[in-house]
């Protein structure tokens, strides 16, 4: 004889591991959002608080500088109007001083190899001022080897004349100052 | 049963608020990386302000040694009217050391400039070139405030003749 089960209860029967593993979930699910709520505010709070305070004495300070700086910019405003031509004839000085003769005659020297003769050399202690030289030769190609080395300073060659077998040139450049 | 109902029913209530509370936790994060961001962007312009404040203050505390730097140039490398005369004196050892004799040395006293007065020596030489080259050498290395103009070197006959004008400064 087939038994027939009834449930005679108002409720229906609650499944308890299935109930449990639900209730487990939610709580899970309650603790995940809880922590990420929890570690985003308090990261966030821990940054702020160091940024904070960093930019509270950022503005402090950049107050304190922008009168230190408009107060040194009116004061050398001040100082270039009183001392920039006293510094400037100083500056004119120092430049002169250094401009060397000795230099430039060592220059020549190793710019005319043999063969060539100056007749006639002027120098200028000027910073844009040219050498003024009047240089002779036995042959015309001593006088090109000459150009050639002098080419990469400005050479400008006034006149070359041929006189009795004698080639005779008038050239100006400018010589760098080997103690710079 | 309804304990049961009851319960799950508080649960998925706090699940909702705590949901929205993390929903609300990341866009409140977003909101205040952005007013982080400004924040960062002040920090940096501070930073090169400080910068440039710096390099003022550099350029402040120079401008505060001129003075002093020009006053001990002045002293240390422009001449005084005794000092000239042992300029004369050095002149004249320096040409005697190189053999070299001036015939004529012409002085022209310019006028007060900036505290300055210049002095504008010329006078011709007659050797050989390496006697000149040594003493323009000998001159050149001397540390006070004179120096040569300018040159004009001829050759003759072995000889060099050479036009010399030197500048020589005088303080005030």
């Amino acid at each position: 004889m087939k038994k027939i089960p009834y449930n005679l209860a108002r409720e229906r029967k609650i499944d308890g591991r299935r109930f449990a593993r639900t209730l487990g979930v939610l709580l899970l699910a309650l603790a995940a959002f809880n922590a990420v709520t929890v570690f985003n505010l308090t990261r966030l709070q821990r940054r702020d608080r160091a940024e904070q305070t960093d930019s509270r004495s950022a503005v402090r300070l950049l107050k304190t500088l922008k009168e230190q700086t408009r107060s040194q910019q009116e004061q050398i405003v001040l100082m270039k109007k009183a001392w920039e031509r006293p510094l400037a004839a100083a500056n004119s000085l120092i430049e002169r001083k250094r401009f060397s003769f000795v230099a430039r005659l060592d220059f020549l020297e190793r710019a005319c190899g043999s063969g060539t003769l100056v007749r006639q050399l002027s120098i200028v202690n000027a910073p844009a001022a040219r050498v003024q030289m009047t240089v002779s030769a036995l042959a015309q190609n001593r006088l090109l080897q000459l150009y050639k080395k002098l080419l990469p300073y400005e050479l400008a060659i006034a006149n070359e004349n041929q006189i009795a077998g004698d080639y005779l040139a008038r050239v100006s450049f400018r010589i760098p100052d080997e103690k710079k | 049963m309804k304990k049961n109902k009851l319960l799950v029913t508080v649960l998925l209530a706090l699940l909702a608020v705590s949901a929205a509370g993390c929903l609300f936790s990341f866009a409140y994060v977003s909101w205040q990386e952005l007013s982080r961001q400004n924040r960062l962007r002040a920090l940096q312009d501070f930073e090169l302000q400080e910068k440039a404040a710096r390099a003022l203050n550099a350029e402040y505390r120079e401008w505060q040694k001129l003075p002093g730097a020009l006053r001990s140039f002045r002293r240390r490398h422009l001449l005084s009217m005794d000092e000239f005369a042992a300029f004369r004196r050095e002149l004249d050892a320096r040409l005697a050391a190189n053999g070299l004799r001036a015939p004529r040395i012409d002085l022209s006293f310019g006028a007060s400039r900036n505290g300055m007065r210049k002095v504008l020596v010329k006078f011709s030489l007659e050797g050989s070139y390496r006697e000149l080259k040594k003493f323009i050498f000998a001159m050149e290395a001397k540390a006070k405030m004179y120096f040569f103009g300018s040159l004009q070197l001829s050759a003759s006959a072995g000889k060099v003749k050479g036009a010399f004008t030197m500048e020589v400064v005088l303080g005030e």
